[in-house]
């Protein structure tokens, strides 16, 4: 009977941090070349429950599910045109290489502006980095060559935040930089609110089944033994 | 369990910041040289929720990257003494408190004693003040800037000037910008070309401010919508315990 409760509050769990990703994904609808997180949920291993009697066996029974692991949709997404000289989008597959404090991070928000030593940097004021892993220099006209922003292919792929990824970079991609564009978010506003009501009743359904077990148990304790059969 | 809660408001706030900038714009849709601001959006830190390893976002936050470099359209008004400036130059103007400002709002005059000032009465730099006699209306402004009059007088040149990182411009009001460490030094500037008889127009485009505007409403809408949906799920796990 208790073995119920815990699998219901551990479906709630999970249920919970599918919620909280998918609030981070709407808070991003709009947040050029964000990438979309999925969970997946795994069921926690099962045991064989046999007879007590006679030890046959009478099947399994899980110990529910758990939020595993965050993985990242990195399709690349429909680009849009913006006109500003220095907003950048990837057709295709590939990263903008930028050189952080911490070290170089990778990312496709290519809404880049200009330093006051006239290079183009993100809006932190990062480098960016240019196809020979050097610094870009703003042109005379305001303007950027997209051939010469560099483009890298990323192995192994993981939101740090601030827009950035890290990984393993490898080799030029094949994707090209076009100016005057930003690539549009991951999210899909449907699927996440589809996503988010589904969640919503998983969570709500596991409640229930708290419930209901909750008071089954208090009737075993209280009615059972009890002649008159009131509890 | 408030991670999901505070990652949408925070969504929520960066979409309020888009549309406060987007109404600004379109408040400006007619101010002569106007340039619409830039807003750059990010997600916030990703933290490891449990022992697990899913990875929860923060949401996103809105700032600004200055202001857009676009090009605003042209408008022919067929005043001499309007200059329109095609490229990124911006033309150098010394303040009645004598500081320097730069401003591609090219709607010039002329004052009592011949100078040619900018609307709020700032002294357009590089050119002398018109010899007493001199119609303003028949002064020939060429592309590199050379003012001359109609008598062919070379009264000097407008001085166009850039700077390495435009965003980096204090805005002073009355269309005017200062010079900062931030944006670097105004150099001379020769790529830019100068238009007789032509007014910059704002280069914000309805069409596009009321698209932005429809998109952060809803976006806004979206993320409201999960504020809403943390609250219910934590009012379900409080009807746990009846």
């Amino acid at each position: 009977m208790d073995r119920g409760l815990s699998i219901a509050a551990a479906g709630m769990v999970a249920e919970q941090a599918r919620q909280d990703q998918l609030s981070g994904d709407l808070a991003n609808a709009a947040t050029p070349g964000y990438k979309r997180d999925r969970t997946t949920q795994t069921s926690f291993g099962e045991v064989l429950l046999s007879n007590t009697r006679d030890g046959r066996a009478v099947g399994t029974v899980g110990f529910g599910p758990y939020a595993d692991a965050t993985t990242t949709d990195l399709r690349p997404q429909a680009s849009r045109t913006t006109d500003e000289p220095l907003d950048f989008a990837i057709q295709g597959e590939g990263f903008f290489r930028v050189r952080t404090p911490d070290g170089v991070r990778y990312t496709r928000n290519g809404q880049f502006t200009s330093s006051a030593a006239g290079l183009l940097v993100d809006r932190a004021g990062n480098a960016v980095l240019g196809a020979d892993g050097g610094t870009i220099r703003v042109g005379a006209d305001g303007r950027v060559a997209p051939g010469s922003v560099g483009v890298v292919e990323l192995r192994d792929a993981r939101k740090v935040g601030e827009g950035f990824f890290t990984g393993t970079p490898a080799g030029a991609a094949a994707g090209t930089v076009r100016s005057g564009e930003l690539e549009g978010s991951g999210v899909d506003p449907t699927r996440a609110m589809v996503e988010m009501i589904a969640s919503l009743r998983s969570f709500e359904a596991g409640q229930r089944s708290i419930t209901t077990i909750d008071g089954t148990l208090g009737r075993a304790a209280s009615q059972v033994a009890n002649p008159t059969g009131n509890a | 369990m408030l991670q999901g809660l505070y990652a949408a408001a925070a969504g929520m706030s960066a979409q309020q910041s888009r549309m406060d900038a987007v109404s600004n714009d379109v408040a400006n849709v007619n101010t002569t040289g106007y340039k619409s601001q830039r807003l750059a959006f990010r997600d916030l830190l990703y933290v490891r929720q449990g022992v697990e390893g899913v990875q929860v976002g923060s949401g996103a936050a809105a700032e600004t990257l200055g202001r857009s470099r676009a090009q605003g359209a042209l408008t022919q008004t067929g005043r001499s003494l309007d200059v329109a400036l095609a490229g990124q130059g911006m033309l150098e103007v010394r303040r009645p408190d004598g500081t320097t400002a730069l401003t591609r709002a090219g709607d010039l005059q002329v004052d009592a004693r011949g100078r040619l000032t900018t609307v709020d009465g700032s002294f357009v730099q590089g050119v002398r003040p018109l010899p007493a006699g001199t119609s303003a209306d028949s002064l020939s402004i060429a592309a590199d800037g050379t003012v001359t009059s109609a008598q062919g007088t070379q009264l000097g040149r407008l001085r166009i000037v850039a700077v390495a990182n435009p965003d980096g411009l204090a805005p002073v009001g009355d269309n005017l910008l200062q010079p900062t460490a931030a944006s670097g030094a105004p150099r001379p500037d020769g790529a830019t070309t100068v238009i007789q008889g032509h007014l910059e127009a704002s280069n914000v485009s309805l069409a596009d401010a009321m698209t932005d505007l429809v998109e952060s409403q809803r976006a806004f809408s979206m993320a409201s919508r999960a504020v809403q949906t943390q609250d219910q799920m934590m009012e379900i796990a409080n009807g746990v315990r009846r």
